[in-house]
């Protein structure tokens, strides 16, 4: 069959000088790439790639365009000798291009792995490097914290001893002295009032009155009852606290900043006996920063314990270091004698541990201190489970 | 241009063979791409397409080849400057219009070698703007490669 062999030879020639051109442009943009970063995998297989294919394409193309040139009608198209070469030359770039591919897909996945995995080496070692230049404080850090648990469930199992002790002298001394305030109301009827001897059982009295706050005291330290818990805010609480005290220390012009957290729902909880802790820990701040002092009180929510997180600090005198071991003790205090019995932090701590809370306390003389009350967030469900 | 005479049925073999290599390569390297991801991403999208038009460009040379070489079936000739000269062995008039068809080859590969060029220079210009990333010499910075490798 004769045909027409114009769009052959429009598209071959046409077609070998584009091929030209882009084998040439593919080479050159892959060996851009491949220069950019010579390490890039990606760019290692598109130049391995683009080589064997532009110089086949470019070769066959020039071929066919010298043939086309000088032996326009030869048939074979050039002489015989050269088609072994042609042939081999061919059957080369073919193969080494398809060799390229099949080599590249089959180590992609290895190559990736292997520098996966040495990029998490490498993050490891920067870690360990972090790690061991940080190791001296990391256990310093956790030293510390381990001495402060210690002193801690030391303190715990010294202030329940002296709880077991104070609710047996507490309970002895109890009756008497209300024997004592008996038999005194009883010779205090028999005598006028204004005599000498009324004014005298009067001072018998009120002493004995006393005497009956300070045991009431200590039996509230020792004391592990349960809690009347009623759900209740603790922010309400806390500003109660604050009008109670702010009413006392009027003329110290002390500012009491407030800090609460709005994801503090209201919860169950002895309120009468948190307020009391309340009064206790900001009058004590009171008493320590003085006149133009400033108070502030934090309430924060810890969701994952499930607990609240109640900070009174002051940036007054401080405690020393030796006197924070002792604290919470009864009978401790810090404050020139007669003003203070020293069971207002030991009844503190007995009713939040009766709460099943917690209290803390970190100072810096001359800088301040800080007390923070650990709450248990009790809801309807689990309100019985602290007590 | 694919289809030239060979200088013997070794040589038609061994070029037969090559093609039918790079074929079964060209695929692979479509599938890899393809699972990869990167059909969607410029520049690799576009070296897809080229080895979808190399895998034809060589199927048609192969066909040109084997119509004509081991088998036979074809003989073509040039009779003149502008006019072909094609025998069926069998006196098929389809193998003729298929052998012609095939001639036509360099429609597929000028394409294949264009989107080449074109994937070649889109990861170019992303190279350009991307620093190299000294944690991830093995992979595709161009193109933000998965680090499982797939």
């Amino acid at each position: 069959m004769t045909v027409t062999a114009i769009p052959i030879l429009l598209v071959d020639i046409i077609g070998s000088a584009l091929m030209i051109v882009f084998s040439l442009l593919a080479i050159v943009y892959a060996r851009r790439l491949n220069q950019r970063d010579p390490e890039n995998l990606a760019g290692i297989f598109l130049l391995w790639l683009s080589v064997p294919l532009g110089t086949l394409f470019t070769l066959r193309s020039a071929g066919y365009i010298l043939e086309a040139t000088f032996f326009p009608a030869a048939q074979p198209p050039a002489p015989e000798y050269l088609s072994p070469l042609i042939d081999g030359i061919t059957m080369l770039l073919l193969v080494g291009a398809a060799s390229v591919i099949l080599f590249f897909s089959r180590t992609w996945n290895m190559f990736r792995v292997v520098f996966t995995e040495r990029n998490m080496l490498r993050r490891t070692r920067k870690e360990l490097i972090d790690l061991n230049r940080t190791l001296k404080e990391r256990v310093q850090e956790r030293t510390d914290t381990l001495l402060n648990h210690e002193k801690q469930m030391a303190r715990a199992d010294r202030l329940a001893s002296i709880g077991q002790l104070s609710s047996g002298i507490a309970h002895e001394i109890n009756n008497p002295l209300g024997v004592i305030q008996g038999y005194t109301q009883l010779l205090m009827r028999d005598e006028d009032p204004g005599s000498q001897r009324y004014e005298d059982l009067q001072v018998i009295l009120k002493h004995a009155k006393n005497c009956k706050a300070i045991v009431e005291d200590l039996r509230s330290f020792a004391k592990r009852s349960l809690p009347e818990k009623t759900e209740t805010s603790i922010h309400d609480v806390i500003h109660d606290a604050i009008l109670f005290v702010q009413n006392r220390v009027r003329k110290q012009n002390i500012r009491i900043d407030t800090c609460l957290d709005d994801a503090v729902v209201p919860m169950y909880m002895d309120e009468k006996k948190i307020r009391q802790v309340l009064v206790n820990l900001v009058m004590n701040a009171c008493q320590a920063v003085g006149e133009n002092g400033v108070i502030e009180i934090q309430t924060k929510l810890d969701a994952p314990a499930r607990q609240v997180h109640i900070r009174v600090a002051d940036d007054g005198c401080g405690i020393e270091k030796k006197d924070i071991e002792r604290i919470f003790d009864p009978f401790f205090t810090t404050k020139p004698t007669g003003e203070g019995t020293g069971l207002g932090l030991a009844v503190s701590y007995g009713i939040i541990r009766n709460n099943g809370g917690e209290i803390l306390v970190s100072s810096e003389p001359g800088w301040g201190s800080v007390f923070t009350v650990i709450l248990p967030v009790l809801t309807a469900g689990n309100a019985s489970g602290y007590s | 241009m694919a289809a030239r005479p060979h200088g013997s049925p070794v040589g038609a073999a061994v070029v037969l063979f090559s093609h039918l290599l790079f074929i079964i390569s060209m695929a692979i390297l479509t599938g890899w791409i393809s699972r990869r991801g990167d059909t969607v991403r410029s520049g690799w999208r576009e070296i897809r397409y080229s080895a979808i038009f190399f895998i034809h460009w060589s199927a048609f040379a192969f066909t040109a080849y084997l119509l004509e070489d081991p088998s036979g079936w074809i003989a073509a000739s040039r009779i003149g400057s502008w006019t072909l000269y094609i025998e069926s062995a069998g006196g098929h008039a389809f193998l003729v219009w298929i052998y012609y068809l095939v001639r036509l080859d360099q429609l597929l590969s000028v394409p294949a070698m264009v989107f080449l060029v074109l994937g070649l220079a889109r990861l170019l210009a992303q190279a350009k703007l991307t620093p190299p990333d000294e944690n991830d010499p093995a992979g595709d910075r161009t193109e933000g490669v998965r680090e499982d490798g797939v």
